[in-house]
């Protein structure tokens, strides 16, 4: 059953449909210099603790909110976060304290979005819901992870090869395609 | 917070329809006598899926039901849920069907009467994977022996075999 449940929360990670979640991971990555490995990996961490807490929250019916709401806020998160990104540091200066603050909180309405497709899945199943939590949450993480991976990569080695890419237009770019993913998904 | 203000406007008009989930659960349990099927469907899927083939007007799971649907819906299953024990195709009764206490889908029930001990046990189940690209089928299967798996079909998936 654990396997079951990890494989639907890495299909559901890697699915086309899912291309919200892409576009949130390309404009969290893009909004720091892939080369400060220790602050991405806290970021990531933010993001999965919020996204965890409120998964097993809805899942366990602890909280209740309507499905087409949060539906239509995740897209509003990441065209947010994009748009926090590409305003200029000048008049927006950057801020750890805020940066984690949004994450966690976008990470928190991304996790309500997986409890509706895991409660899907599981029903009418009769099943204890602890395993199929945790499976489909490690899913989830795995198939991020694989996500987030060849994103950094393609950073670092842009920012090695290239002395004219800098992290503002490292930032320009993820964040200009994680907008237009998000308006997409908002008008598509 | 100008910006969030502005983009929540724009799209709390738009009620995303980005994510809409397609599953199907099947649970096998094996008797004394007979395998117990248990198969719940989601009713507006089915409904796509006979209207794609010819059949309008169907009224799945309201007074109105067109009486053909049971024999409909066998012939469906039959075609798509394949269960394969000690090397035969095995053939099932209908018991009936109900829906769901939400209204959204049936319980179909089937009986598999059980020919001596089982050997070997594979299944494939193809339920709407041919009109549904997202289509994922949950099966959980239970055998006398206590052999329990959690199996998942989904477009591309092949028999599996159990036993």
């Amino acid at each position: 059953m654990f396997k079951l449940y990890l494989q639907l929360g890495f299909e559901h990670i890697l699915d086309v449909a899912a291309i919200d979640h892409l576009g949130f991971l390309l404009v969290l990555v893009s909004s720091i210099n892939p080369k400060h490995t220790k602050k991405l990996v806290g970021l990531i961490t933010a993001f999965t603790i919020g996204h965890s807490v409120s998964l097993a929250a809805a899942t366990l019916n602890w909280v209740d909110i309507d499905t087409g709401i949060i539906e239509s806020l995740i897209p509003i998160t990441i065209l947010i976060s994009a748009i926090i990104n590409l305003i200029p540091t000048k008049i927006l200066p950057k801020s750890n304290r805020l940066l984690f603050g949004t994450v966690i909180f976008f990470g928190l309405i991304h996790g309500l979005g997986f409890s509706n497709y895991l409660s899907e899945a599981m029903r009418n199943s009769d099943e204890s819901i602890l395993i199929p939590l945790l499976g489909f949450n490690i899913g989830v993480e795995l198939a991020q992870l694989l996500l987030v991976a060849p994103i950094v990569i393609i950073g670092s080695i842009l920012f090695n090869r290239n002395e004219k890419f800098n992290e503002k237009l490292w930032t320009y770019t993820g964040s200009g395609i994680g907008l237009i993913i998000s308006l997409y998904i908002i008008f598509g | 917070m100008k910006a969030f203000l502005f983009s929540l406007c724009l799209c709390l008009p738009f009620e995303s329809s980005l994510h809409e989930y397609f599953f199907s659960h099947t649970d096998i349990i094996e008797k004394e006598t007979t395998f117990e099927i248990s198969c719940n469907i989601f009713i507006d899927d089915l409904e796509n899926m006979f209207e794609a083939d010819g059949f309008k007007a169907l009224n799945l799971g309201t007074t109105k039901e067109d009486p053909r649907v049971d024999s409909l819906l066998n012939k469906y299953v039959k075609d798509k849920l394949k269960l394969n024990i000690n090397k035969q195709v095995a053939s099932w009764d209908w018991i009936g069907k109900e829906v769901s206490e939400d209204l959204m889908s049936f319980w179909i029930y089937l009986e598999v009467p059980k020919k001596g001990k089982t050997n070997t046990f594979s299944i494939d189940n193809k339920i709407l994977t041919e009109s549904i690209a997202q289509q994922k089928n949950i099966v959980n299967v239970l055998l006398e022996d206590n052999t329990k798996r959690y199996l998942l079909f989904q477009k591309a998936s092949k028999t599996k075999i159990i036993k």
